[in-house]
């Protein structure tokens, strides 16, 4: 490949193996299995980007050329704020290739989805369903004008099985979801699914409407890892500061944000739908406190952010897919671990609301939680199963009234969905934490 | 053996806004085809970004194997083009843009603008051996930039949205500083009872969901057994309607054209009929309703997509709101509906709609209702004009938690 003089480049291949397999009321409607390959390029001038998605691998030269001559030449390029940020790493890391999904037969996940389905059929009260069974091997080559060239692996399997209960005059619909890396691991997972379904049906047949109120919460760890997404992880994404000078002030490090036992963190290492250890524009990642102790002590960023705010890089610059340009995203977020038990946070928010799982958030000024399931708390006890429509409350206030965490703690990845910013979505992220207990929520 | 070619070709230019201003350039010219076989009752996929290839129809052919039932016939003899808009020169495009940037940053400095415009060419075909022939070729301009007054704290506070078929300075211009002006005149929350405002289209959504066959008759929907019953508002009619929404296309991912492009769901209150594809029709004895859905390389199936759904207006939104004030709202997100029917969102930017005018900036509250209240006793209209971000308005009466 021929880098255009005087102007920054670079050039990122991706090349994905998925498969969907789909049964609706127990039989079969979808079963693919597809690669493809395509790229993004990127040229940069000192003053604008020009981009370009293509799938025509073999005439990489010619669309990066084209961008080239839309640019003007910088003799100063390499010293600009941004371009010197860009770290130059030559890296191979293929952690999955020997045990890739690719490598499995398909016949063995059909076998693997059916054996699933009759945890589905066996319970009456389910009127509709839908097991969805995805896997996705990928792989990321990325090189640039720097003399950059890493490439590494990523991949993950896992399964749904959806359903809507019929319950008198109140259907409810949810999904149970199992994720891994390595396609062994799903196996044999009948027993634990089965016990979440019967939880499922109780509490649909026995919730009643909460009073709408403002309720002492508690959070298990994926609701936990949903609100640090949400409520905080967004905020710290830095691209939010570009251009506002009240925003740098507000959000100056050092300040204090929350409660003193508040730890949050962001890293693209550990295992799971958050791992990336190169960033689209090929910094490495890296763990990044954002909250130590309740004080903001980091921010995430991309090339552009950190020279915008003077600081360093962050490896959090990604894209959802080769169609778009890299743009600052969480990887894997989550709060970390406390003092208390389960026991001793229920025990402290007596008529309180239990939230052990959870449907969707959003965050802006507001974050919001829309729970799957809801239990008020009584006598320090898991009580009775509460409809709640939605969870919310102001963001920088809440952070002040989380008041105890547990030493469990798990980081939860999923195999459906993800992060949605603007356009891009959905970007595979994890998140997890403690158990938390956060006082003065909205419930409706 | 019948084959058949599903492909979805698109060409877009996205400027990215930073603080204001156009600092990058996207290119993008895809096309992505899906190739089908049917044999046997069953239906064999493959798909490949780009052109196909005898390799993709070998594939497809290969994936008979799998044994994916598809006993319906697939369409067959029509033939028919629909095509609007047209592209216009990048430099145009991006020269207007810049100049709507300019003035809103000028006339509003204070606040800082960010996020994406869009001009998107979409070609949508279906071909095959039994003589069908479709395609639907749509231009679309968007316009969506996300507004941050430069004294606030958070990640943003408003936005401001345009749809159409170009990037039409004057109505994009007018709906900024609409926005802008009353974002910075913040008023207390009205004393009286007033309705709130809100885009058609999540309401259209909500319904669809209801309506969707394999829930609605397997008693799995709110609204299942209610079919011939008057449940809602006798003002609330609600069709598939592939002709008058910009966002539709004239067929579905089974080549399915409804006569006139139009199919009654709800017809003044009363539940007339579920959304079916070709399964759902031939299991449950339903209508097609041009509702399959589905990516290049799946199997069509039925999926609620809003932009097909088009509730019809009750008149222009000043009509509805017979010289009421009402609350539109601009940002409510998170929000979600229990398995009774009851909505409830919190509201994190909302303006005060008043003779046509917004007209100040209310505080952050929350809405609740249950969602036969609200589209029965509560339910004011929906509009046929989008005087405020360009999409259709809802109006009715809702809880205000302040």
């Amino acid at each position: 490949m021929q880098f255009p003089e005087k102007l920054y480049a670079d050039i990122r291949i991706e090349d994905v193996y998925k498969t969907e397999i789909m049964y609706e009321n127990g039989k079969l409607r979808q079963n693919k299995e597809n690669s493809t390959k395509g790229a993004f390029l990127r040229v940069f001038d000192g003053n604008r980007w020009y981009y370009c998605a293509t799938t025509e691998l073999d005439r990489l030269q010619e669309e990066l050329d084209s961008l080239a001559s839309m640019a003007t030449p910088n003799d100063d390029i390499l010293n600009h704020p941004v371009v010197r940020r860009f770290q130059v790493h030559c890296d191979t890391v293929m952690r999955f290739a020997p045990v890739g999904v690719h490598k499995v037969a398909n016949s063995e996940k059909l076998a693997l989805l059916e054996s699933y389905l009759p945890l589905l059929s066996e319970v009456a009260q389910i009127a509709v369903s839908k097991a969805r069974y995805q896997d996705v091997y990928s792989s990321r080559h990325f090189i640039s004008s720097l003399g950059a060239d890493v490439t590494y692996d990523y991949q993950h399997a896992g399964f749904g099985l959806g359903y809507t209960m019929n319950i008198g005059d109140s259907p409810y619909s949810n999904m149970q979801r199992l994720f891994s890396q390595r396609f062994d691991e799903l196996k044999d997972r009948h027993a634990e699914l089965r016990k979440l379904i019967a939880e499922e049906l109780a509490y649909a047949q026995n919730a009643v409407p909460i009073e709408p109120g403002v309720y002492t919460c508690v959070l298990a760890p994926e609701v936990t890892g949903v609100f640090a997404h949400e409520s905080f992880g967004h905020k710290s994404e830095s691209d939010f500061m570009l251009g506002s000078e009240m925003m740098r002030k507000e959000w100056a490090l050092g300040t204090k944000v929350g409660w003193e036992g508040l730890n949050i963190i962001d890293s693209g290492l550990p295992d799971g739908s958050g791992y990336v250890p190169y960033d689209d524009e090929g910094n490495k990642a890296s763990e990044t406190y954002l909250i130590k102790d309740g004080i903001l002590t980091g921010r995430l960023h991309s090339a552009l952010t950190a020279a915008a705010l003077d600081e360093a890089v962050t490896g959090n610059a990604r894209a959802t897919t080769f169609e778009f340009e890299p743009i600052v995203r969480m990887t894997s977020t989550y709060i970390a671990g406390g003092e208390d038990t389960l026991e001793s946070l229920l025990k402290g928010a007596e008529g309180g609301i239990y939230i052990p799982d959870y449907f969707h958030g959003s965050g802006m000024s507001t974050f919001t939680i829309a729970p799957a399931r809801a239990y008020r708390i009584r006598d320090g006890k898991i009580a009775e199963p509460v409809r709640v429509s939605v969870v919310s409350g102001n963001v920088m206030e809440t952070l002040f009234k989380i008041d105890g965490a547990t030493k469990e703690t798990k980081l939860c990845s999923s195999a459906y969905g993800g992060c949605g910013k603007m356009e891009q979505f959905p970007l595979r992220v994890a998140f997890g934490g403690p158990y938390i207990r956060v006082r003065e929520l909205t419930v409706q | 053996m019948i084959k058949e070619l599903y492909q979805i070709r698109t060409k877009e230019l996205t400027l990215n806004v930073t603080d204001g201003e156009v600092d990058s350039v996207r290119k993008k010219n895809l096309t992505k085809s899906g190739c089908r076989v049917y044999e046997n009752g069953c239906i064999g996929i493959a798909g490949t970004l780009g052109e196909p290839t005898q390799e993709t129809w070998t594939k497809a052919e290969e994936t008979l194997q799998m044994e994916i039932p598809y006993p319906y016939e697939p369409s067959k003899n029509h033939c028919e083009h629909r095509r609007s808009g047209s592209w216009i020169p990048d430099s145009e495009f991006i020269a207007k843009a810049e100049r709507i940037l300019k003035v809103l940053k000028e006339e509003f400095p204070e606040f800082i603008l960010s996020n994406k415009i869009i001009a998107q060419e979409e070609t949508i075909s279906l071909k095959n051996d039994l003589g069908l022939d479709l395609s639907d070729k749509r231009y679309i301009v968007q316009l969506v930039l996300i507004v941050k007054h430069e004294a606030s704290a958070n990640v943003y506070d408003s936005a401001i949205a345009y749809y159409g078929r170009e990037l039409d300075e004057k109505e994009i211009l007018d709906r900024g500083r609409a926005i802008l002006r009353a974002h910075l005149n913040p008023i207390p929350m009205p004393t009286q009872r007033v309705p709130v405002i809100f885009t058609a289209d999540t309401l259209a959504g909500i319904l669809g969901d209801y309506l969707h066959a394999q829930k609605l008759k397997k008693n799995a929907s709110l609204l299942s057994g209610k079919e011939g019953q008057k449940v809602f508002s006798d003002k609330l009619t609600l069709s598939v309607d592939l002709h008058e929404n910009e966002y539709a296309i004239f067929f579905d991912a089974e080549g399915t054209v409804l006569p006139d492009d139009r199919l009654t769901l709800i017809d003044r209150g009363v539940v007339v009929r579920g959304i079916a594809d070709k399964l759902c029709a031939d299991e449950f004895g339903m209508e097609l309703t041009a509702c399959a859905q589905g990516g290049y390389d799946d199997v069509p199936s039925l999926e609620v997509n809003p932009f097909s759904l088009t509730i019809e207006p009750a008149g222009t939104l000043k009509e509805i709101l017979n010289g009421r004030d009402a609350i539109y709202l601009c940002m409510a997100d998170g929000g979600d509906i229990t398995p009774a029917g009851d909505y409830a969102t919190p509201v994190q930017t909302a303006y005060l709609y008043r003779d046509g005018e917004l007209v100040g900036k209310l505080p952050e509250f929350n809405i609740r209702g249950n969602i036969f209240e609200l589209l029965g006793e509560d339910y004011l209209g929906t509009s046929s004009d989008g005087p405020l971000d360009g999409f259709k308005l809802t109006a009715l009466y809702c809880h205000i938690d302040g």
